[in-house]
C-alpha cells in the first residue's frame, strides 16, 4: 500500500496511516473521528488527498475545521480511485468489525480461500502475493513530490476548493455506494442453498456443462481452467476431472466461496501448494478464491492472460438479466490466453410471438368481482414495468421462431452487452397455415440458446436451449405482452382494405419488433423496450407506441 | 436468479389467487357489516386494494389504503375504474412515514402474515399503525394469530433436498447438507405424513401485543399416533377474527385447505424411530436476526427416550 504523501510501502493500512501522522502531519483516524466518516467518505477522502498531493495542493492547513457543513472530498467523484489499483482503497480495515459475514464453515489454514479480502490475511500464504505493477504509479509519483515547492504556496488553494464545492454535482453514473448495495444483496442473494440445489438440479444447465467440459478431452486434458462464479463448484470439479491440470474458482460470496473449498477439499480435488512434487500431478489442482472476478490479479499471483479456458455459467433471465456478463469479457479480456476458450462461447437470444393463452389478461379482469384489468394492463402498457419470467406453454407459440440478436462470446467488447435488434415474425408456412380466420399475436416471448460449438468443443459440441420447445429450465422464458393484440395471417394477397393493419379485417403478413437491450442505471438491471410494426403482404405499415420493460 | 422485483404482478396474482385467505376476508368483511358500517377504515399494506374494495363495498365511511410499492399506483386506478374514488384514499408510502388526514380510525384491517406466519411479516407496522392511530375501542383485524408444530415422515422429499448433496453428478457435497438443513423449506405436507399430535407454541394477540412478543422461548410435546420414522418438524400458523359475530378465521395447517404460505419444514439431522405412545420433547425459540432484523433465527431443541431411539441435539436454523 503506497502512502499518501511519499512513496514509503506498507503491509497494512495501520501502519501506513500511522506513518502518514508521524511523518507527515497527517492523523487520518482522527480526522475520521472528527467529521463522522463513514466508509465512503473515507474511500473519497484518500482520493481526495491522493488528487491534492498530485497537484502540489494542500489540502489541510487548519482550513479544514472552518469548514461549514460540507467536506472538500463531498462530490462523488472521489469515490472513484484516484490512483490506478490502489490497494489502500480494498485494505481499508477502519470499519473491519461491521462486515465479517457469517461464513458457517471454519477456513481450514493452509488453503488458499482468502477471507474477505483484506492484504494482512495474505501474509504466509504462499500463493497470495499482490501484484506490485504500481511501479509507473509511483514513478509519475516521484516526481509529482520532487516537483513539490517548499514552503510558499499553501493556501492559494482552497478558494478554488469553495468553487468546486458550489458545482453542480452531476451524477452520470452510478456511484459506488449503490453498486456496492446492489452487489451485496447479489452475492448474498446466491448464498441460500435453495437456489444451488435449484441450479443442480436443472439437468438441461448442468448436464450441458457436463457434458462440454467432460466429452471434450483434447480441450480440456492438462488445461489450466478459470471458473468465473464458481458457486458450488460444479464446473471446477467438472474440469478437474476432465484433466485440467490447474483450476481457479472464483466467487463474490464468501460463504459460496468457502462452500466451494470445503466441497473441493472433500472430493480429493483441492489444490496443496505444500504438496510434493510426487504428489503433483494428481487430481489436486483445484484452488478457490473469494473474489469478484475484475480483481482476481489483486488477491493472487496469476500471470496476464494465461488460462487455457474460462467456463462460466453467468446467463440469467432473459439472457443479461444480472449483467454477469460484463465480469466474464473482463476475465476473458485480462485473464484468457490470447486464442483460449470460453465456455460457452456462443450466446444467442430467440423469439416468437404467442396467443392469448400465453397472457393473464383474463384473470385481471375480474377480481372477486372487481375490475383490475389495469394490472393486466400494466404488464403490457407502454408504460409497464416489469416483464413476466414462466413458462410458455409451446402451443402458445403461434409464429415461427426467430433470432433476435447473436453474441459471439469469444471476441464481442462490453459494450456490445447493449444492443438493438430485431425480430422478424410471420405465421408457419406449413401445418396450420389453413387455419381459416385470423391468428391473434398477443405478444413476444424470448429466452436464449448457449452454443460450446465446435470452435473449441471439437470432441463434442453442445448446445444448452430454453427454448418454450424444449424441457424447461430454470430459465423459463420472458415475456412481453403487445398493449393490443395484432392479427397476423400468412395470405399473401390481402383484400385491399382501408382498416388498419393488424386488425381483424387487415392482418399482418409479417410483425417486426425492434427491440433494445441495455444495461439500466439500477446496477445489475436491464431496460428493454420494444417497438412493434406491422406489416401488411401489400407493404402497408402501422407501428404502434414503444413498450418499456424493466427487469 | 435474483428475485428483486421479477414477476411483480405475479406475487400479487398468488395471493388473490389463494381463495383460502381472499375469501376468509371477504367473509369477514360481506358478513360482518356492523364492523364497517359508518366507520373509518385504515388497509395496512394493501396491495391492490381489494380489502379496501372488500371494506368500502360494505359501507365503511372512509378507507385509507396505504401502500409503500409501486402497487399503489395501481391501486389507485383500480379504485377510480371500479367507482370508490370518493370512499377510498390510497396513500403511496411508508406506514411509519406518512401523515392521516385523521387523528384516528375506527378499524385497521391488515393481510401481513409471512411464511412461518413471522418471515417477512408487516407485524410490527400494522402495530406502529395500532398505536398512532387506533381509537380506544377500535378494532383490528384480524386479532389473533397462533403458531403451531407437529412432526412429519418425510424420507422421499428429505432425500431429494437433502440427501441429495451426498451425490452431485458423481461428486460429494455432502458437507454443504449440515447448511442446506439449516434453511427452513416452505412446502405442502400430506396430511397422511404427520405422525404425531399438533402442539399449539404460541398465541398473538394483536389488538394488545408488543413486538418483542413475536420474538419466544416455548417447549413442546408431540406424542406419536402411530409407529412411524420421524424426519422433520412442521410449523403452520391460524389466524382468527374474533370480534366477529361468529368466530371466523383459517389455518394453514396440513389438515386444512391448502393456502399459498403452505408449511414450515424443518428437517432434523436425526431419523428418529418412535413407537406409537412415545414422546418427542423439546423447545423453540424464534427472534429476529440481530444483525438483520428481517431475518427469523430458530432454535430447535428435541428429545426422545424410546424404544427404539435415544437421540437429544440442539439445531439452528435461518430463514433469509
Amino acid at each position: 500500500l503506497l502512502c499518501l504523501f511519499c512513496s514509503a510501502r506498507f503491509d497494512s493500512d495501520g501502519p501506513l496511516f500511522a506513518h502518514c501522522g508521524s511523518v507527515h502531519g497527517f492523523d487520518f483516524h482522527k480526522l475520521v473521528r472528527e467529521l463522522g466518516l463513514d466508509f465512503y467518505g473515507c474511500i473519497k477522502l484518500i482520493n481526495f488527498v491522493r488528487s491534492k498531493v498530485a497537484e502540489n495542493k494542500c489540502w489541510s492547513c487548519a482550513e479544514i475545521s472552518q469548514l461549514e457543513g460540507k467536506v472538500p472530498w463531498a462530490e462523488d467523484s472521489y469515490l472513484k480511485p484516484f490512483m490506478e489499483d490502489d490497494s489502500l482503497l480494498h485494505s481499508l480495515s477502519i470499519f473491519d468489525d461491521e462486515e465479517d459475514e457469517d461464513c458457517g464453515m471454519p477456513v481450514v489454514t493452509g488453503e488458499c480461500s482468502v477471507g474477505n479480502g483484506r492484504s494482512g490475511e495474505l501474509q504466509g500464504n504462499g500463493l497470495n502475493t499482490i501484484i506490485d505493477d504500481c511501479s509507473d504509479i509511483s514513478a509519475r509519483f516521484e516526481k509529482a513530490v520532487t516537483t513539490e515547492s517548499n514552503g510558499g504556496d499553501n493556501n492559494g488553494s482552497l478558494s478554488e476548493e469553495q468553487t468546486d464545492r458550489q458545482l453542480k454535482i452531476t451524477r452520470a453514473s452510478v456511484t459506488a455506494k449503490e453498486i456496492k448495495k446492489v452487489d451485496d444483496n447479489y452475492f448474498g442473494s446466491y448464498s441460500s442453498f435453495g437456489i444451488h440445489r435449484e441450479m443442480l438440479g436443472d439437468k438441461v444447465r448442468t448436464d450441458a456443462y457436463r457434458d462440454a467440459l467432460l466429452d471434450n478431452p483434447s480441450l480440456m486434458n492438462g488445461a489450466t481452467v478459470l471458473d468465473v462464479g464458481c458457486g458450488t463448484g460444479i464446473l471446477s470439479l467438472f474440469a478437474a476431472k476432465a484433466g485440467a491440470s490447474r483450476v481457479v474458482a472464483v466467487d463474490g460470496s464468501a460463504k459460496m466461496s468457502s462452500v466451494a473449498t470445503h466441497v473441493a477439499k472433500n472430493n480429493g480435488l483441492l489444490y496443496d501448494e505444500n504438496a510434493n512434487t510426487e504428489q503433483k500431478g494428481g487430481p489436486q489442482v483445484i484452488s478457490v478464491v473469494h473474489t469478484k472476478a475484475e480483481e482476481l490479479n489483486h488477491k493472487i499471483v496469476v500471470p496476464p492472460n494465461g488460462f487455457d479456458v474460462l467456463v462460466s455459467e453467468w446467463m440469467g433471465y432473459c439472457l443479461l438479466y444480472e449483467s454477469m456478463l460484463s465480469s466474464v469479457i473482463y476475465a476473458r479480456d485480462h485473464f484468457l490466453k490470447p486464442g483460449g476458450a470460453i465456455l460457452p462461447d456462443t450466446a444467442t437470444i430467440l423469439g416468437a410471438g404467442f396467443g392469448r393463452g400465453g397472457t393473464s389478461l383474463p384473470f385481471w379482469e375480474n377480481v372477486y368481482g372487481f375490475d383490475m384489468s389495469c394490472i393486466g394492463k400494466e404488464v403490457t402498457g407502454s408504460s409497464a414495468r416489469f416483464p413476466v419470467v414462466d413458462v410458455l406453454d409451446s402451443k402458445d407459440v403461434v409464429t415461427d421462431t426467430a433470432v433476435l440478436h447473436y453474441f459471439d462470446l469469444a471476441t464481442m467488447k462490453e459494450s456490445e452487452m447493449d444492443f438493438t435488434a430485431s425480430l422478424e415474425l410471420r405465421l408457419p408456412e406449413s401445418g396450420a397455415a389453413a387455419v381459416a380466420g385470423v391468428t391473434w399475436c398477443h405478444g413476444i416471448v424470448l429466452w436464449f440458446d448457449t452454443g460450446f460449438t465446435d470452435r473449441f468443443c471439437k470432441d463434442k459440441p453442445v448446445v444448452l436451449s430454453t427454448s418454450p420447445f424444449s424441457t424447461p429450465t430454470h430459465w423459463s422464458q420472458t415475456i412481453f405482452t403487445f398493449e393490443e393484440p395484432i392479427a397476423i395471417t400468412n395470405e399473401k394477397s390481402v383484400v385491399g382494405s382501408s382498416a388498419s393493419v393488424g386488425s381483424a379485417e387487415c392482418p399482418a403478413g409479417t410483425i417486426r419488433s425492434r427491440i433494445s437491450i441495455v444495461r439500466a442505471s439500477e446496477h445489475r438491471s436491464i431496460d428493454i423496450s420494444i417497438e412493434t410494426t406491422g406489416i401488411s403482404s401489400d407493404g402497408r405499415k402501422r407501428s404502434w407506441p414503444a413498450q418499456i420493460f424493466n427487469l | 436468479y435474483f428475485t428483486l422485483g421479477v414477476c411483480f404482478a405475479g406475487i400479487h396474482e398468488e395471493m388473490l389467487k389463494d381463495v383460502v385467505r381472499t375469501r376468509s376476508y371477504q367473509n369477514v368483511i360481506t358478513q360482518n357489516n356492523f364492523l364497517f358500517k359508518d366507520k373509518i377504515v385504515l388497509d395496512v399494506g394493501a396491495g391492490t386494494g381489494i380489502l379496501s374494495l372488500f371494506c368500502a363495498k360494505a359501507g365503511a365511511k372512509h378507507v385509507y389504503a396505504i401502500e409503500c410499492s409501486q402497487m399503489a399506483d395501481m391501486a389507485k386506478e383500480i379504485v377510480k375504474t371500479n367507482g370508490f374514488s370518493e370512499v377510498i384514499t390510497v396513500i403511496k408510502g411508508k406506514v411509519e412515514e406518512i401523515d392521516l388526514p385523521v387523528p384516528k380510525v375506527d378499524v385497521i384491517i391488515s393481510e401481513w402474515m409471512g411464511y412461518f406466519l413471522l418471515f417477512e411479516n408487516m407485524l410490527d407496522t400494522v402495530l406502529f399503525a395500532r398505536d398512532k392511530w387506533l381509537a380506544d375501542d377500535g378494532v383490528v383485524l384480524p386479532d389473533k394469530a397462533s403458531l403451531h408444530l407437529t412432526a412429519i415422515e418425510d424420507a422421499e422429499y428429505k432425500e431429494d433436498k437433502i440427501e441429495f448433496w451426498n451425490n452431485v453428478y458423481g461428486f460429494d457435497m455432502s458437507c454443504i447438507k449440515k447448511q442446506a438443513m439449516m434453511e427452513p423449506l416452505v412446502d405442502t405436507v400430506d396430511q397422511n405424513q404427520i405422525v404425531t399430535n399438533c402442539q399449539l407454541l404460541k398465541t398473538m394477540d394483536i389488538s394488545k401485543m408488543s413486538s418483542g412478543d413475536a420474538s419466544f422461548t416455548v417447549p413442546f410435546k408431540l406424542v406419536a399416533e402411530r409407529n412411524d420414522f420421524i424426519h422433520a418438524l412442521v410449523a403452520y400458523f391460524n389466524v382468527s377474527f374474533t370480534k366477529c359475530h361468529k368466530l371466523m378465521g383459517f389455518s394453514t395447517g396440513p389438515r386444512s385447505k391448502s393456502t399459498h404460505w403452505k408449511q414450515t419444514v424443518l428437517y432434523l439431522e436425526d431419523v428418529v424411530t418412535i413407537c406409537e405412545g412415545e414422546t418427542l420433547s423439546g423447545s423453540m425459540t424464534v427472534a429476529n436476526n440481530k444483525k438483520n432484523p428481517r431475518d427469523i433465527d430458530i432454535t430447535l431443541k428435541y428429545a426422545i427416550n424410546g424404544n427404539r431411539c435415544k437421540v437429544s441435539r440442539t439445531q439452528h436454523y435461518k430463514m433469509r
